[in-house]
């Protein structure tokens, strides 16, 4: 268990840094695709075999695919250049060094613990997972989801208006 | 497993402001299928009417403490505080918006839906006590106002500043998140009563993992409020956006993210005030350093109303600092305040601006006394509300403010409240410059012929009336208000 963890903790950092260190759009859009699914086999670890099909028909598949198709369509030769480079570089590695700080104080720390919840892998076994997840979100996460429908019509009514060649 | 969805509490009455105002903005988009384009003022009209059957709903919240849905959302007298000034911000902008949208060839019946889903979040904002509604409320207005801040999408201005806001406000939509998984980790809970009873232990304010969760959350929520250096995108997204949208999203927007900010630190996490304070406090002093020192320098009235703005947020902040109900009741009435004289001031700006954005620029407010005084003397109220001249209500949202701080600062007996209230009242009299500058440059002999361009038109008179009376009355009247604001500053979980 250690060791796969280890392994795709390994994968998600290689292809993380793909996202950002490459200068063509189209081997980003891959990279995140390679991490997405590294994300999809993290929650396959922890049980979570419904969120592990989801992430990949849902992240990997259509979001990506649609990012993908985009760089496609517009020019993939094309590179990313960084017209001042210097002032970034600067912000960049200030935040960076700040953030590692963070993280690195926060794996030192012993109060790691978390609060278990109530979803053990036994209670996961004997109920189903998608059992468990749809009662869930439909129980104590029903307004949430509900919240999460309007979210969808608003995003809809805002694209189609944006993107519509002319109206009315 | 047996699920009972009963069990979670569906009580339909603590979010019906939110219901109606989603209803009316899905009424309003059929609506908008059968109007002629000509007669779309009546969207304008059931949008009014929704937004009013809010205010009417959020009434009997008042005073209520009651938690539904699983602990999610809250009907009290804190969100029935905010749900009327959300509702009375939106009703005012939706009565001038017509006017502007015809004059720009905007008037598109998605405006209307727009502005009541970016209400209907920042209700439900005010109102979550979970970290699933507290993201979603932010969701749902950010998502509206991106459109809304494109909405003259044939402009490359409109454009960027769109652009721009989507980009950054997904960015801190990412810490926001990341700061809530953390929470999360730490705590096992998602609502926020569930955080208040591990944020009370005494082992809290030693959890890394809890603190750097509290850090990324509010650089989400800093970021929505526009405080520095979390700023960066609202110059840029207000000078772009059109004007009205700009006035609508400069108060709500503002007010909608310090409710969340009062519930989270204040009710939640007073016991952690010690681990807080100083990041919190130094948000607010970046805030006003900036805010005013930069909107020194501005010559674009959108800009120096946005750096005003980020000001502002410093100002709000302070009475968030004490952590008490006391401090956040004069946070309460400084968003109030703020809300009604920077409405003003951007509906002043959409007034004078209908025919085109260049005239926001300075220059073009020359001797504006003497071509169109009504203008004038409302922009010259709010000037002197804003810069905390009394008798207005300015004066006393900051007045209110700094003696939270000296209270919190005698009762705790520590210095360490002396450095914000000094950077504030320093920064006070900085603003001054850069609001009666305005007032002087109106004043000041017109180089042109004296012409009235075009009449105010009755509704963005009333409008105007309306802000520019009541920034008056409630600095005449300020007790009012604040025994509103304390009473709904008691906020529980």
């Amino acid at each position: 268990m250690v060791v796969a963890f280890a392994i795709l903790a390994a994968w998600e950092l290689v292809t993380a840094i793909g996202v950002m260190a490459s200068r063509r759009p189209i081997y980003n859009a891959l990279s995140l695709v390679a991490n997405m699914l590294g994300l999809a086999v993290l929650f396959l670890l922890l049980n979570a075999q419904f969120l592990f099909a989801a992430q990949i028909i849902v992240y990997a598949g259509a979001v990506m695919v649609l990012f993908v198709f985009i760089i496609a369509l517009l020019n993939p030769q094309m590179d990313i250049t960084l017209s001042r480079p210097s002032m970034e570089w600067a912000y960049g590695l200030i935040f960076g060094v700040v953030f590692a700080g963070l993280i690195l104080a926060l794996v030192y720390n012993r109060d790691l613990t978390g609060i278990p919840g109530p979803f053990t892998p036994e209670v996961i076994d004997a109920f189903g997972n998608v059992q468990i997840l749809g009662a869930v979100l439909y129980s104590r996460f029903l307004l949430p989801v509900e919240v999460t429908s309007v979210l969808l019509l608003v995003a809809a009514v805002g694209a189609v208006y944006l993107a519509a060649r002319k109206i009315r | 497993m047996i699920v009972n969805v009963n069990a979670i509490g569906i009580d339909y009455t603590t979010i019906l402001p939110e219901l109606v105002v989603t209803g009316t903005a899905i009424l309003v988009l059929i609506l908008d299928l059968f109007i002629p384009a000509d007669r779309r003022r009546i969207l304008a009209l059931v949008a009014i009417l929704g937004l009013l059957g809010a205010l009417v709903a959020s009434i009997p919240l008042w005073g209520h403490n009651k938690f539904a849905f699983g602990d999610t959302v809250v009907g009290d007298s804190f969100a029935a505080f905010f749900n009327v000034i959300l509702a009375l911000t939106s009703i005012l902008t939706v009565l001038i918006s017509p006017r502007f949208l015809r004059a720009r060839q905007l008037d598109y019946g998605e405006y209307y839906v727009l502005i009541l889903a970016a209400t209907a979040g920042m209700m439900l904002l005010a109102a979550a006590t979970s970290l699933m509604t507290i993201f979603l409320g932010i969701e749902l207005l950010s998502l509206a106002l991106y459109v809304l801040s494109g909405f003259a999408r044939t402009q490359l201005r409109s454009q960027e500043s769109a652009l721009k806001y989507l980009l950054l406000g997904g960015f801190a939509t990412g810490f926001l998140l990341y700061g809530m998984a953390l929470i999360y980790g730490a705590t096992g809970a998602t609502t926020l009563r569930g955080l208040a009873l591990v944020a009370g232990s005494p082992t809290a304010g030693g959890n890394a993992l809890l603190l750097l969760g509290i850090g990324f959350l509010s650089v989400g929520l800093a970021f929505k409020a526009s405080a520095a250096p979390f700023h960066m995108w609202t110059p840029d997204v207000y000078e772009g956006a059109p004007t009205i949208v700009t006035t609508f999203m400069s108060v709500a927007t503002k007010a909608a993210a310090f409710a969340a900010v009062g519930r989270v630190f204040v009710a939640v996490f007073p016991a952690l005030q010690y681990r807080w304070y100083v990041p919190l406090a130094l948000i607010a002093v970046f805030s006003l350093f900036i805010g005013n020192l930069v909107a020194i320098v501005q010559d674009n009235l959108k800009r120096m109303l946005a750096y005003s703005g980020i000001a502002h947020a410093g100002f709000i902040l302070l009475g968030v600092l004490p952590g008490t109900p006391d401090g956040l009741a004069s946070t309460l009435f400084y968003i109030a305040a703020y809300a009604v004289m920077n409405f003003g001031a951007f509906a002043v700006v959409t007034s004078v601006g209908a025919r085109g954005e260049e005239t926001a620029n300075i220059n073009y407010w020359r001797g504006l006394f003497y071509r169109r005084p009504f203008l004038a003397t409302t922009m010259t109220i709010f000037m002197l509300s804003l810069a905390g001249i009394p008798p207005t209500v300015g004066f006393f949202a900051k007045l209110f403010v700094f003696r939270s701080l000296v209270v919190a600062a005698q009762t705790a007996n520590s210095g360490q409240f002396w450095a914000p209230l000094i950077v504030a009242i320093v920064m006070t009299v900085v603003s001054f410059y850069y609001y009666l500058r305005v007032v002087v440059v109106m004043l000041m002999t017109p180089e042109g012929e004296v012409t009235e361009r075009e009449p105010v038109g009755a509704s963005m008179g009333t409008v105007l009336a309306i802000s520019a009376a009541a920034t008056v009355i409630l600095g005449l009247f300020p007790g009012v208000i604040f025994d509103w604001a304390s009473t709904a500053a008691g906020v529980h979980l």
